[in-house]
């Protein structure tokens, strides 16, 4: 195992990690890489194992089975105090009775810093978050933003090389989340701190990470850049998790030059890119997101399906269309509000798209390598 | 958090809940102290007069024997609070199941008279006793601590430890676990972890557990007469002869007025240094009377506060250095000491208990260690008696009454406290809780003047008012708990559901904080049903309790039908809560 | 062994009316019955025996026995202030109490005359109190601990010679009685005498100097004291007889030296203005008969008051009375009047010199 050490750069490295708590498999042997620098999210539905992966990282649940490098050794067993890991918790975990000074000068004490070096440092990361004009309050005379902002700043005081933070927004209102996403993502710029940030929201994930670790039912759905699972989700999971996503199943009838051929209901044949290793006969999901269709007879490259309006919707700069095949299979298009007038429900419309904005996933579930 | 509606409502209509608290608080506690308080200054012809007070500092007696009680409840405080405490960690940070084992363990002494308990630490601690026997097989010499300061410290903490150790308890469980798990991440080591973080916001809990304990020690009177050598004679003790032996009931109101009085200086040093909230877990919001003295004492308090724990976490960190403290533990993973250590205190709380069922199967008369032979003829002279099967049935039926009426007396008044905005609120509150910390010996003598007059002195009546009044503290209280964590929108939900506010306490609200009703009710009943002072002074003829028939019939004769009475009533308690336990965790199992 | 469930019912029925309405709670539906308190335990087994049954088969009024506090004074005064009465009559007062109640006018007057009645000695009556029961402070000790005996009080003091934890009692008159015994008073009214100047109490207590420190306890409830010399946690204890036979009799090596003894009457007092006085007056006087006491003595070592008892009483009982002439002699009586004068005085006193160092 220590010849891995020098082998490779890894910020953090997870390997067949597993936890289970009696009967319940909290997380099924998880393996996963982090890059110095990195911002991953773990994204997915609550019980799916983020939370658990994270604690076992930040050492507060030991792991059943499985090791966890950091910065290249072995820490699997070193105790939390010791594991230099920053973390910021869901509710905040401030302490009540410390004001936001003593607060954030904590970590500093703890690593018996002298007290002007400690000084300054709170002041500095105070002004940073905005909050030097509250340093002698307690945690409860602060809103939940301005707690949020301790939070943070209680962990970047001692600039740990990673952060943990675990649904650090998610008591937050959708305006502070936004104004708070963007402080994260400046103090990740800035410090070029590797952070793994565990969230269910899946714009806060596509908004901020490098790469999201897509997790389902105890083990990693999916792991890619943002683009790679909004484009290319591998399981409808995936294609549902992230974004909207029409799923219409059908069966290959073609494949050749790098093109599949997919037969949907109603007949209707629908052009995609090969994804590789699909047969023809083989029963397969296409998905569409919604913008991706256009209204009315396009130019694209033929992908068309006649689908009747039952609803249109007016979300603002957007207007969502519920429609349905004949066949009865519901469709969300989108597309831009132009103007106040729209289609009526009723109303008989072709959507139309590319082939390249068509992804076929397969039904066999692949094992991660 | 204060909506339109509600602030439309008349201050009546808010407060109406706490009314029939406040009027049995009048009626039963605050009227017969005044009363109390009046004969004390009237001399045997029923004139005004201060001879009784002229007498009581003729002396230095009183004031010794004052003096006497505060060192004894002192010292009962600290080992209490040093004892309890890690106890109340253990429990607070083990698993439901395993925590409701063991808090049986602690309620162990509730179930029989503090007159028994004290002839078991004698079997336990005697010359020949329980303990000597052991060390002598061991090849070790017997100590001699019976009958002196130690043994009464013993038999005081024995007694008192439950409570303080539940009032721990309460504070520590409200304690987010996250916030050690915080500290950890930030690079406290598990004794910072513990001294820094944890211990500083277990503190509220811990002063109020000092003061409860401390209070109701000085109103003791059994413990030390039995345990102790004359030095530790407690004031109680003089009150009693003043009573029982000269009738001179104007002076026993005065030996009860100079501890009253002691009594008031300590629970007001302990607001204005505290809260007095803190009793019922609420949180201090700002120093009540902001003198500059006090918030200076109040503030170099928390420094001193600090201070000590910094000193504690370096302690303790040297020894985890050392490798005398493990270091690698989790941060809310409790050490294998500190187990050790709380089993062992559950089980010193137990043992004087538990020691009396061996002794129930006695073949001999008396309460012999090792026991002789094996016989049921106490259990069989138990059911003989119609005397003992009444005592259990009256305990359990004043205990049920008690029960009632506190909590619905209780959970109104709950309720009004725990919205916002009732004028005098904190006041309201600070009365109500004023009986946890009377001792019970004058509440005892000052309703024994009332009733006697009024004929209540010997009914079951009498019996319930008087243990309502212990009660309803703890019943306010633990109701007050569940209410913190009530969302009161679920009621605004349903009252625009359509349902009217009674409709909706019975549909909606009440069965949420049922838990908490329940628990209040089952506190309610426990406090009764172990209560002695108050049945000794205003029970009588017929309606005798178990507590009482036990301390009357020891005063007779201390033979082992007493130790088959205390395990017969321990068996059926603890089924019953093991039971009821059961039923719960089936019930939520299959929710 | 189980309480039958209709029992249980009618107990919680009963119960229930109790709270709602104050009054006594009676589970007798018989014509006439009288509530007797006593103080419980093998109180209420002898004088079920001896008294309760004996009295309702021969009268028909049912007798409803409950437990008084050990003291009941304040009990008394209570009911007498309040007119509510829970019972009718007490037994078991020690006479001390008697004297207290009735220079507090809180009794009611008996009925002294017929048969039985005559055959008491005087110093057993009087108009408000009727004494039945005899109960004696003694000497006791422990024959493993003291193989060739103790012969009085002054042994307690011969702190050299015998060699043995002491218990004494924490009460001031019992302790000064004793005291000035050892000291060389003999008992009855020389003791008062000497207590008749001042300097007799500091004789007293001078006495009582000398033993302090060698008192290992102070009890203060009569039980303790059997308990201290059956477990051998102490050598010498002085006590009540019927404590230290009790003892014995429990298999423990504790012998009961009569010499010097003191006596003290316990009987019957009926609460001032009880309603059912006269059914109590009635009842008092059966308490009288010889037989009747001879069978309360029979269970429980008090000496009867009526001599004629002892023709009904078993050799090996009856010796071991306070009453029984042979021991009787050897005992005085305790002057309740003088106590009751300087209770509150020597008791404090007392308490204070306890205190000291």
């Amino acid at each position: 195992m220590n010849a891995k050490m020098t082998e490779n750069n890894d910020k953090l490295r997870i390997e067949s990690l597993s936890k289970t708590y009696g009967n319940v498999v909290a997380l099924k042997p998880t393996s996963l890489n982090v890059s110095p620098g990195e911002f991953i999210t773990l994204l997915g539905p609550s019980g799916s194992g983020k939370t658990t992966l994270l604690l076992m990282l930040a050492g507060l649940v030991a792991p059943d089975s499985g090791r966890i490098w950091i910065d290249g050794s072995d820490s699997t067993t070193t105790p939390v105090f010791k594991r230099g890991i920053g973390m910021v918790f869901q509710n905040y975990a401030l302490f009540p009775h410390l004001t936001v000074f003593e607060n954030i000068a904590f970590p500093l004490r703890m690593r018996r810093m002298s007290e002007a070096e400690i000084r300054l440092g709170v002041e500095r990361v105070l002004s940073v978050v905005h909050l030097s004009h509250a340093a002698d309050r307690l945690p409860r005379q602060l809103s939940g933003g301005q707690q949020q902002r301790v939070a943070l700043a209680r962990c970047a005081v001692y600039e740990p090389s990673v952060i943990l933070m675990d649904e650090p927004l998610g008591a937050l209102d959708k305006k502070l989340r936004d104004s708070m996403q963007i402080e994260i993502k400046r103090l990740h710029t800035e410090l070029g701190t590797t952070i793994l940030y565990v969230t269910h929201d899946q714009e806060e994930a596509m908004a901020m990470s490098d790469r999201i670790c897509l997790m389902r039912e105890s083990a990693i759905e999916q792991i890619g850049t943002p683009d790679d699972l909004y484009f290319r989700p591998r399981s409808v999971f995936a294609a549902d998790f992230l974004g909207g996503a029409n799923i219409l199943p059908g069966r290959v009838r073609a494949a050749n030059a790098g093109r599949l051929v997919v037969e949907i209901a109603g007949g209707v044949a629908v052009g995609a890119a090969d994804i590789g290793n699909v047969q023809p006969g083989e029963m397969v999901d296409v998905m569409v997101r919604p913008e991706h269709f256009t209204l009315g007879a396009g130019d694209g490259d033929g992908n068309r399906i006649e689908v009747i309006v039952d609803q249109p919707m007016v979300v603002g700069p957007v207007t969502r269309y519920y429609c349905r095949l004949p066949s009865g299979e519901p469709i969300v298009a989108l597309a831009l509000t132009t103007g106040p007038r729209r289609l009526a429900p009723g109303a008989r419309i072709t959507l139309t798209w590319s082939s390249e904005r068509t992804t076929v996933i397969t039904r066999r579930r692949e094992v991660l390598s | 958090m204060s909506t339109g509606t509600r602030s439309q409502l008349s201050i009546l209509s808010r407060s109406w809940g706490i009314l029939p608290a406040v009027f049995l608080l009048l009626a039963v506690l605050v009227l017969p102290t005044v009363r109390l308080l009046g004969s004390s200054f009237t001399d045997a012809s029923g004139a005004v007069s201060l001879e009784h007070y002229a007498r009581l500092f003729s002396t230095t007696l009183y004031l010794n024997v004052l003096a006497n009680t505060f060192t004894m409840s002192f010292w009962t405080t600290v080992v209490c609070l040093l004892a309890g405490y890690p106890v109340a960690y253990f429990l607070a940070t083990s698993k439901a199941g395993l925590r409701q084992i063991l808090i049986i363990g602690v309620l162990v002494p509730f179930w029989t008279s503090v007159l028994i308990r004290s002839f078991a630490w004698i079997i336990i601690l005697g010359r020949r006793g329980v303990l000597n026997q052991g060390l002598e097989a061991m090849g070790l010499n017997g100590i001699d601590i019976i009958y002196s300061f130690w043994s009464v410290l013993i038999g005081l903490t024995q007694a008192m430890l439950p409570m303080a150790i539940l009032t721990m308890l309460a504070v520590m469980q409200q304690i987010d676990r996250n916030l050690q798990n915080a500290a950890a991440t930030l690079g406290a080591r598990g004794s910072h972890v513990f001294w820094r973080v944890y211990f500083p916001l277990s503190l509220p809990g811990v002063s109020a557990a000092g003061l409860l304990v401390f209070v109701s020690s000085l109103g003791f009177f059994i413990t030390p007469v039995l345990l102790g050598s004359p030095k530790e004679t407690m004031i109680a003790q003089l009150i009693v002869v003043q009573i029982d032996e000269m009738l001179n009931w104007g002076f026993a109101g005065a030996i009860a007025v100079l501890l009253l009085g002691a009594s008031l200086v300590v629970f007001y040093l302990f607001d204005l240094i505290v809260g007095i909230g803190s009793l019922a877990g609420e949180r201090r919001e700002l120093p009540p009377r902001a003198g500059w003295f006090w918030t200076g004492v109040g503030k170099s308090g928390q420094k001193l506060t600090a201070a000590a724990s910094w000193a504690c976490a370096f302690v303790a960190e040297a020894l985890e250095r050392i490798g005398l403290l493990k270091a690698d533990l989790a941060p809310t993973q409790t050490s294998r000491g500190t187990k050790f250590f709380a089993m062992a205190v559950i089980f010193l709380i137990a043992a004087p208990t538990l020691v009396l069922v061996p002794i129930s199967f006695s073949g001999g008369a008396s309460f012999d260690w090792p026991p002789r032979g094996f016989s049921l003829q106490w259990y069989e002279s138990l059911f003989d008696s119609p005397l003992w099967k009444e005592a259990i049935l009256r305990s359990v039926w004043v205990g049920l009454w008690t029960a009632l009426l506190t909590t619905v007396i209780g959970t109104p008044a709950a309720f009004a406290l725990s919205r916002q905005h009732i004028p005098g609120k904190k006041l309201v509150l600070a009365a109500l809780l004023i009986p946890m910390v009377m001792p019970h010996i004058i509440v005892a003598l000052a309703l024994f003047y009332v009733f006697s007059q009024i004929g209540l002195v010997g009914t079951s009546l009498g019996l319930v008012l008087g243990h309502s009044i212990f009660a309803l503290p703890y019943a306010v209280v633990t109701m007050m708990a569940v209410l913190r964590n009530y969302d009161q929108r679920l009621d605004h939900a349903a009252w625009t559901l359509g349902a009217s506010p009674i409709k909706t306490f019975y549909r909606v609200t009440l069965p949420i904080v049922k838990a908490g009703v329940v628990t209040a009710f089952l506190f309610s009943f426990v406090k009764s049903f172990d209560e002695l002072t108050v049945a000794l002074f205003i029970s009588g003829g017929i309606t005798t309790t178990l507590p009482k028939q036990m301390w009357s019939e020891s005063l007779l004769n201390i033979s082992p039908v007493l130790a088959a009475a205390s395990t017969l009533v321990l068996a059926g308690v603890s089924i019953l809560i093991l039971g009821a336990s059961l039923f719960g965790r089936r019930k939520s199992a299959t929710n | 062994m189980t309480i039958k469930r209709r029992d249980a019912l009618k107990l919680i029925g009963a119960s229930a009316g109790a709270v709602v309405m104050p009054a006594i709670w009676s589970r007798s539906v018989a014509a006439e019955t009288l509530i007797v308190s006593d103080p419980g335990g093998v109180y209420t087994k002898a004088w079920t025996e001896a008294y309760y049954r004996p009295f309702a088969k021969e009268t028909g009024i049912a007798i409803v026995p409950v437990v008084r506090r050990s003291n009941p004074a304040a009990e008394f005064k209570a009911q007498v202030d309040a007119k509510k009465y829970n019972w009718d009559i007490s037994g078991g007062v020690n006479s001390d109490v008697a004297e207290l109640l009735a220079t507090s006018q809180l009794v009611e007057p008996l009925d002294l005359s017929g048969e039985d009645m005559s055959e008491i000695p005087a110093e057993f009556k009087s108009e408000y109190f009727f004494s039945d029961g005899i109960v004696t402070f003694v000497l006791a000790y422990r024959s493993d601990t003291f193989p060739k005996g103790l012969k009085s009080f002054a042994d307690i003091w011969d702190i050299k010679g015998q060699l043995g934890r002491r218990a004494m009692r924490r009460l001031a008159r019992d302790m000064i009685e004793i005291a000035l015994r050892a000291d060389g008073v003999p008992g009855g009214d020389q003791v008062y005498k000497v207590l008749s100047e001042p300097a007799g109490w500091d004789r007293a207590f001078k006495k009582l100097d000398e033993i302090k420190s060698e008192v290992r306890v102070w009890w203060d409830s009569s039980p303790q004291s059997a308990q201290l010399l059956q477990s051998g946690e102490v050598d010498i204890c002085p006590t009540f007889n019927a404590r230290a036979q009790s003892a014995a009799q429990n298999g423990a090596p504790v012998v009961v030296n009569w010499n010097g003894g003191f006596y003290s009457p316990a009987g019957w007092l009926i609460p001032k203005g009880a309603p059912k006085a006269d059914l109590a007056r009635r009842f008092v006087k059966f308490c009288a008969r010889a037989d009747r006491q001879a069978a309360y003595v029979d269970i429980l070592p008090n000496g009867p008051s009526n001599p004629s008892a002892y023709k009904y009483i078993r050799e090996a009982v009856a010796k071991e009375l306070p009453s029984f002439p042979e021991n009787f002699k050897q005992t005085t009586r305790v002057n309740d009047e003088f106590w009751g004068r300087n209770k509150a005085m020597s008791d404090q006193r007392f308490n204070e010199w306890l205190l000291k160092g």
